[in-house]
């Protein structure tokens, strides 16, 4: 894990650079969804970007992907480099050779994530016949490899069934089926297993990671479960209203959050060691209106350590090569 | 079966809920049963928070919804504060009703959007008839928001001017209105953000402590379940395969789904998650239509042996500790 920080700069596979999304609403107003936002990953690392809803965490992921709906979504700056090359400045059909084929995308969804009408069998070997130009004999082998590789008993009966057939763990297993098929090099999971139950939910993490082990590939993990990060990811990235307010090593972060929205996230969900609170450190108020957010740093309102400078914006500042946090009163 | 020497506020007892299974389009036959809930026992005493946690399909809710009364196909005995629920008339229903407050789940399909919110929480005083007068009624709306932690002036707006954290304090007002013995929170907090799900935990433990209410928690997220709860019942498939004292059932757990339940969940900690053992099961929840035999838990267990699918195990009080546990492997069992 050291050495991956180390050599990040050299082995850096995803460089997101002051990316930076905004929506239009019909009143005319401007969300700032994803708003300067900078991190980057390395290969073969795992990495979690965790928030609340509506932090911008899954437009950051439509946003590596270009998903961005358009109007009234529009990326308006920064850099995405990707494998080298900036995927900001490629043609749509220049993306769709990168989606499925080199970036893997796991939503949230399983139920609706999948084609109800087409056999399963198809739809895992629609990118191995897109990307890779296989044949009909060859794909049908490789999605029965697959369908081995996540834990669906009986490919052979099972890869002519449709996705009804199937339960949400499994039907989640075949999106991540299709969406590992082309070996991609980085795989977005966006919630890929709040929708299930947690005894599922751990068979489905365990086989990211050893995915991960095994094959090399880069996981972005996004998601609102704290516990599944600190289990599974080597970096964090925490995100609040648009922007990314913490980063670093897990371990880290965990031990010593700097930012007080970290330690109040941390402190607010119950756990299950350790001696039992009477009360739990809640954070005070909601998420404030993205058409209206607070001047300055967007946390001064719900914030106990506020000063006078937090009605500027802080940018990220270095703590150590392993953490650094956007605060101007860090803890 | 579950019983000492309490002071119950609630029993529950031999609760089973079946649903027919029916075939054929002109005379039509049961084919089969889907036994939901599959005689569970249970009480709760006043003012404790007895908590009943599961996956999907393990038949939870089933439960809340059966004690009040909102569910048909049920049989067993559920008696609230010495009255069944099943054999009473409907003026004695109707005043157990008053005792009993309802949380559900979906912050958003649980409130009509078309009533003022002062309205919303005042329909059970209506329908109880407790206040009559305007003034009263409305003095007590608005003492109603400030205990829920909202503004009184609240009560001209409607739910969809609220957000998800705020809507929920709105229900649990609902629920208090009839200042209830018994409140029944049908997974409360599952979709609220973790800092609005502290802020409504707190705000539960605060109203337990002002109104010594009994909480029935319903939820899938057992680290809220052990920060809220007194006692702990573990369910699967329709029954009840662990219940103890919540320290008991966490940090001394006997049945291998409990076991497996407490070792998929993540700790917010990486140095507690390196050093831990996990038990990652196979396969998923059965279907109920065709049940394993034996102990249903037996072909995902990990330590499960023949006699498994043969011997359905009743739950027991191990040691005479107050301990109950479902499962022929477990040692004094």
């Amino acid at each position: 894990m050291l050495e991956i920080t180390l050599n990040r700069k050299k082995m850096s596979l995803l460089n997101v650079r002051n990316l930076s999304t905004v929506f239009e609403t019909s009143g005319g107003r401007t969300i700032h969804a994803v708003d300067n936002v900078t991190f980057s990953m390395a290969k073969g690392e795992i990495m979690g970007l965790v928030g609340e809803s509506g932090c911008g965490k899954s437009v950051t992921a439509l946003s590596i992907l270009k998903l961005i709906p358009n109007p009234p979504g529009e990326i308006i700056s920064g850099e995405i480099i990707f494998n080298g090359v900036d995927l900001l400045q490629l043609s749509e059909s220049q993306m769709q050779d990168i989606r499925g084929r080199q970036i893997g995308m796991v939503f949230q969804e399983p139920m609706s994530s999948l084609n109800p009408v087409l056999k399963i069998g198809t739809q895992i070997s629609e990118p191995l016949t897109r990307h890779l130009k296989m044949n009909k004999n060859l794909s049908l082998s490789r999605s029965l490899e697959l369908l081995e590789m996540v834990g669906i008993p009986d490919g052979k009966q099972r890869i002519n069934d449709y996705p009804h057939q199937f339960s949400g763990g499994q039907k989640q297993r075949i999106m991540i089926a299709i969406a590992l098929a082309c070996e991609p090099a980085l795989l977005i999971a966006d919630e890929a297993t709040t929708a299930l139950d947690v005894t599922v939910q751990a068979q489905i993490l365990e086989l990211l990671k050893d995915l991960s082990d095994n094959l090399g590939i880069s996981l972005l993990i996004i998601t609102h479960n704290l516990g599944i990060v600190a289990r599974y990811a080597q970096r964090i990235a925490v995100m609040y209203a648009g922007k990314i307010r913490e980063i670093g090593l897990a371990t880290d972060v965990y031990r010593a959050p700097k930012h007080p929205y970290t330690a109040g996230l941390l402190d607010s969900v119950p756990k299950l060691k350790g001696k039992k609170l009477t009360r739990l450190n809640s954070i005070a108020g909601e998420v404030p209106d993205p058409t209206d957010l607070p001047l300055g740093c967007a946390y001064n309102i719900r914030c106990t350590k506020v000063v006078k400078k937090c009605n500027t914006e802080p940018g990220l500042s270095v703590h150590t090569t392993n953490q650094s946090y956007a605060c101007w009163n860090p803890l | 079966m579950i019983t000492g020497k309490r002071k119950k506020l609630l029993n529950v007892n031999s609760l089973r809920v079946h649903y027919p299974v029916t075939g054929g389009i002109f005379f039509p036959k049961e084919t089969g049963r889907v036994r939901a809930v599959d005689g569970i026992s249970f009480d709760i005493a006043p003012g404790e928070t007895f908590s009943l946690v599961g996956e999907s399909g393990s038949g939870k809710s089933t439960v809340a919804k059966s004690i009040v009364g909102l569910l048909g196909n049920m049989y067993g005995d559920v008696e609230f504060d010495g009255t069944n629920i099943s054999t009473c008339s409907s003026n004695e229903l109707m005043n157990i009703r008053r005792q009993i407050g309802f949380v559900f789940q979906d912050p958003y399909g649980s409130l009509n959007p078309r009533m003022r919110v002062g309205d919303i929480i005042g329909e059970p005083l209506k329908v109880h008839k407790l206040y009559g007068e305007d003034e009263d009624f409305r003095k007590k709306i608005n003492d109603l928001l400030n205990i829920v932690g909202l503004n009184p002036n609240f009560a001209e707006r409607f739910p969809h001017e609220f957000s998800g954290g705020q809507r929920q304090r709105i229900s649990i007002a609902r629920a208090i209105a009839t200042n209830p013995d018994l409140v029944i929170l049908d997974e409360p907090v599952s979709a609220l953000d973790v800092s609005i799900q502290a802020q409504v935990l707190n705000l539960l433990i605060d109203l337990q402590d002002k109104f010594n209410v009994a909480y029935l928690f319903i939820s899938h997220d057992l680290s809220v379940v052990r920060h809220i709860s007194d006692r702990v019942g573990v369910m699967y498939m329709g029954k009840i395969i662990e219940l103890g004292k919540t320290d008991e059932i966490f940090f001394n757990p006997y049945h291998p789904y409990t076991k497996a339940l407490l070792s998929a969940i993540p700790e917010p900690d990486p140095d507690v998650e390196l050093k831990r053992e996990r038990i990652i099961l196979s396969g998923e929840l059965p279907g109920y239509l065709n049940p394993p035999s034996g102990c249903h838990f037996h072909p995902r267990c990990p330590i499960s042996t023949p006699d498994c699918s043969n011997l359905r195990p009743e739950i027991k009080n191990i040691h005479k500790s107050n301990h109950f546990v479902a499962c022929i492997k477990v040692e004094g069992y």
